[in-house]
């Protein structure tokens, strides 16, 4: 079905709306759209255009900081994954530091070399937490 | 003058449809692998073969789940995973929030300096400790029993669950407690009575994801068990491929056993994870 209409676009203060009105004057379509404003001084009407980049983004810092760090010490404490589906191997091409801690601790009986490789891991992870932590114990 | 019947934003209509293609195809990525799980256990090795892993069973073959019921010995591992999730879980769950309520709540000294410390324990990979820990379960003469498994697991959880119950803790109000002390109540009281009732959707949320945690758990109990007396499911699942290397359909069977439980306590659980309880509680 062709229908003749009229498209009005208006550029508002707070938000932009579009509708599509039939030459009878039957309104068939709408859309409407939020700008984010600010009133940095009685009068004035501000809108910028990259205000994704300078608040949106900064402000979801601290978010991607915690879930940034949470999964670097996830992947330096994998083993499961590794343990029952390759076993390092072939060769050890898969092996990680989890599984090659445990191969050497409690297969090869190298309890003091598995160890180090542990303290290895937690070192890693406590080096990449200082700031997660930081953030976390702020009141 | 425009000559359309068309909706006026198109664009955001080409947008939305990206989004959802992407999501949808994200979600097949997820649930292929399950799939494969689901047609594979109830195929027969022959139609296996045939048909490759991706084509849906024609004949389901129920019987493979007898078997492998019955051949993994799933019994005496679902027992005591089970006991693990009815003692061990409830039991670490109530130490962290004894231990986040004082932290949320009181003002005393090195309350923060506390606080870090247990943070400092999400950090430390459960590597460094085990090969102290078998040392002192041996000592202890726990081996090859469920305890050897209960206590390390309850310690290694604690710093994440007392994480979450301090945080919820902070956003009950002051006012309840203020009012129930007025009232003459105790600090046990207060924490048994108030505290915890508000905080269920917390506790449910971290039952979940301990639940989770410890029924997967595999590296603790690896090192730590090696009777079937105190097998966990993961160790069960571990001997039984070993059992079946090439019989996929039987230890398709056999995974899709020890994943249901899960499944079935992620759904059952699922609507009590609304926050917000205590919102409303008190007039501002």
């Amino acid at each position: 079905m062709k229908v003749d209409c009229l498209v009005v676009i208006d550029e508002g203060t707070t938000s932009t709306r579009v509708s599509a009105i039939t030459s009878q004057g039957d309104v068939v379509a709408e859309s409407r759209r939020s700008l984010d404003v600010s009133y940095p001084r009685p009068g004035w009407v501000e809108q910028d255009a990259q205000a994704f980049w300078y608040v949106t983004f900064p402000s979801l810092r601290e978010t991607h900081i915690i879930v940034g760090t949470l999964a670097v010490i996830q992947s330096f404490k994998v083993f499961d994954m590794v343990y029952t589906m390759t076993w390092g191997g072939p060769g050890q091409i898969t092996q990680v530091l989890g599984t090659w801690m445990y191969f050497n601790g409690f297969q090869y009986y190298r309890a003091g070399y598995g160890a180090a490789i542990a303290w290895i891991i937690a070192l890693i992870s406590m080096v990449v937490a200082i700031p997660y932590i930081r953030i976390m114990s702020r009141d | 003058m425009s000559t359309t019947s068309v909706p006026i934003a198109p664009k955001r209509r080409i947008k939305g449809v990206g989004l959802f293609l992407i999501l949808f195809l994200m979600a097949l990525v997820f649930l292929i692998p399950f799939g494969i799980v689901a047609f594979t256990s109830v195929k027969s090795q022959g139609e296996l073969i045939m048909g490759g892993v991706l084509a849906l069973p024609k004949q389901f073959r129920w019987s493979n789940f007898v078997r492998a019921w019955e051949i993994g010995k799933f019994g005496i591992y679902f027992k005591n995973s089970g006991l693990l999730l009815l003692i061990k879980v409830p039991l670490g769950i109530f130490l962290a929030a004894l231990a986040a309520y004082p932290l949320a709540k009181m003002k005393f000294r090195f309350n923060n300096a506390i606080f870090i410390l247990f943070l400092l324990g999400l950090t430390i990979p459960v590597h460094v400790i085990l090969i102290p820990m078998v040392i002192m379960v041996k000592n202890l003469g726990l081996t090859n029993t469920l305890w050897s498994l209960i206590f390390p697991y309850v310690a290694i959880g604690l710093p994440f669950q007392i994480f979450v119950m301090r945080g919820f803790f902070r956003l009950i109000p002051d006012e309840l407690l203020e009012a129930a002390r007025i009232d003459g109540a105790s600090e046990l009281w207060i924490f048994l009575r108030i505290m915890l009732p508000l905080s269920l959707p917390a506790l449910a949320t971290l039952y979940i994801i301990d639940a989770v945690a410890t029924w997967n758990e595999l590296l603790v109990a690896l090192v730590l068990v090696n009777a079937d007396a105190a097998r966990t499911v993961p160790l069960g699942l571990l001997r039984f491929q070993g059992q079946f290397a090439s019989n996929y359909t039987q230890m398709m069977a056999g995974v899709l056993i020890v994943i249901a439980p899960m499944i079935a306590l992620y759904i059952f659980l699922q609507q009590y994870l609304i926050a917000g309880l205590s919102a409303g509680a008190v007039k501002e």
